[in-house]
């Protein structure tokens, strides 16, 4: 197994990749020159998310990196989940992204833009 | 071609002899560059124009004589040659002194040749044809009441060679004057700036083997003498007063404070390394390996987007849903990296060119004389990899 099987297990058919619905707390980011975009969304049940889910468009990175944060929220408080940082996801990936940070950064920006407007 | 003159080319990257095909955003240095830079602060270093003193004066004529073979490389005189930071900067200088109300540009154009128009000027832009060339009939109906019309001489993205002297011709009929984005061109195909009837000419050192941070417009000086200065300071003066200034004469009256005199000495032997081996010669070289790439990629059906390979430059862009429908442009660069070959991806600094194809980012392997047929081989091997996994 390489790093691409790695990448692709989590970016291919991501079981959190899917619309999200209105009223869920969501968060946006992209970068305009490679055409990247990735949506976070939280659903919160009482003091837990239930819930997570991404949208997308763009590179493969971002996409796996936006779906094993999505695995990494649910179950978690809100308290607990804003505590995530990037070099927690980065750990998840076992250095498999070393050259492409900036695209994992698109999906835990828009992870972060989540706590802004929540 | 001397491919042993390249140290850089000697490099290992992931386990790989490093193949560099990001010729067109920048050039790898020969050793004679390099070393004329490490001479020349060996023994050299000085200010310029500003001394009695042996160095300064040897550094002075050092500088000097930069200006007449970088001009001269162009069909341009000593006095008509500015040394800029870059194009962008070359084409700055224009925006800037010469104040064009009105400006006629394309849609292919780098951010450099289209942002300084969009910004202070009224700007017209120029759509394409199907084979990837300035649609020459808008043009020539947009340039009336033009004051200069601004065109690159070839295309970082479609590597389209642009029909200057054509266009030339149809800028003058209408009274404008004609600047010539020299960036893509002048690294390969011989360039000259009166036979191609360009009134300003923009380039970059670091694109034709020379240092980063030094570039040149080339320039008519009846035009040139009527502009006012870009910057002010040292230098570009020939008598300051309490209350006004005189300014030099041409080319030092743009080239205010001290100058990148290692960068010009440096794209001076940039320069000569090109003369050395000969425009005509890089020319046919590229040629032989962007026909190579473009059919080898049409046969895995990737289609290189722009013109055929007679009417371009050495390089090739294609669009990662050509390879597959999961990967972006990046997935392929971070892939063939892996290999070890350098590309570039994303929208090369061309976003309205992009967005006007209705493409996100491209993958774009750009040529230069020390590239190979067995580089190319490997990177369409590579390529047919990707594509029988993603694919």
């Amino acid at each position: 197994m390489d790093r691409w099987d790695f990448i692709m297990e989590h970016a291919e058919h991501s079981r959190y990749l899917r619309p999200i619905p209105d009223g869920w707390v969501t968060g946006e980011s992209g970068n305009r020159s490679c055409g990247d975009y990735v949506k976070m969304g939280v659903k919160i049940n009482g003091a837990k998310i239930e819930e997570a889910r991404f949208q997308h468009s763009g590179c493969m990175v971002s996409r796996a990196a936006a779906s094993i944060l999505c695995g990494m929220l649910e179950g978690k408080s809100e308290e607990e989940a804003m505590k995530i940082t990037f070099d927690d996801l980065l750990e998840k990936f076992q250095g498999a992204i070393q050259t492409r940070l900036k695209c994992a950064k698109i999906a835990y920006d828009a992870f972060r833009k989540m706590w802004e407007t929540a | 071609m001397n491919r042993e003159d390249f140290p850089i080319l000697e490099r290992v990257v992931n386990g790989h002899r490093l193949v560099y095909f990001d010729n067109a955003a920048t050039t790898q240095k020969p050793i004679q560059v390099i070393r004329t830079i490490s001479e020349f602060y060996e023994k050299f270093n000085s200010n310029v124009h500003r001394g009695v003193h042996t160095l300064s004066q040897e550094a002075s004529e050092l500088y000097e004589k930069a200006h007449e073979v970088v001009g001269r490389f162009v069909g341009g005189k000593p006095e008509e040659t500015i040394f800029t930071r870059n194009a962008t900067e070359a084409i700055n200088l224009v925006a800037y002194s010469l104040r064009p109300k009105k400006v006629v540009t394309t849609i292919m154009e780098h951010h450099s040749n289209f942002l300084p128009w969009q910004q202070l000027s009224e700007v017209e832009i120029v759509g394409l044809t199907e084979d990837g060339q300035p649609d020459i009939d808008g043009l020539r109906e947009k340039a009336e009441g033009a004051d200069l019309v601004a065109v690159t001489g070839a295309s970082n993205v479609l590597g389209t060679i642009v029909p200057i002297r054509k266009i030339s011709k149809i800028a003058h009929d209408a009274g404008a004057l004609l600047l010539v984005d020299g960036a893509q061109s002048v690294p390969h195909l011989e360039t000259d700036l009166r036979e191609m009837g360009a009134d300003f000419l923009a380039f970059s050192g670091h694109k034709m083997l020379g240092p980063t941070g030094i570039g040149a417009l080339a320039g008519r000086k009846e035009i040139l003498d009527e502009m006012g200065p870009f910057m002010y300071g040292g230098d570009m003066i020939s008598d300051v007063y309490v209350d006004r200034a005189e300014w030099n004469d041409l080319p030092w009256k743009f080239e205010a404070g001290t100058p990148n005199i290692a960068g010009g000495i440096g794209f001076m032997a940039a320069v000569e390394y090109l003369q050395k081996t000969g425009m005509g010669k890089i020319r046919k070289h590229e040629k032989a390996l962007t026909e190579m790439a473009y059919d080898g990629l049409k046969d895995m059906g990737i289609t290189a987007i722009g013109p055929e390979p007679d009417n371009r430059t050495g390089l090739v862009a294609f669009s990662a849903s050509d390879v597959s429908t999961k990967l972006h442009a990046h997935d392929i660069g971070d892939m063939l990296n892996e290999k070890g070959i350098a590309v570039r991806t994303g929208m090369h600094c061309a976003h309205p060119l992009h967005r006007h194809l209705g493409l996100d980012a491209t993958v774009r392997a750009s040529f230069y004389l020390y590239n190979t047929d067995d580089e190319v081989q490997y990177f369409l091997d590579s390529m047919k990899q990707i594509k029988r996994r993603f694919g």
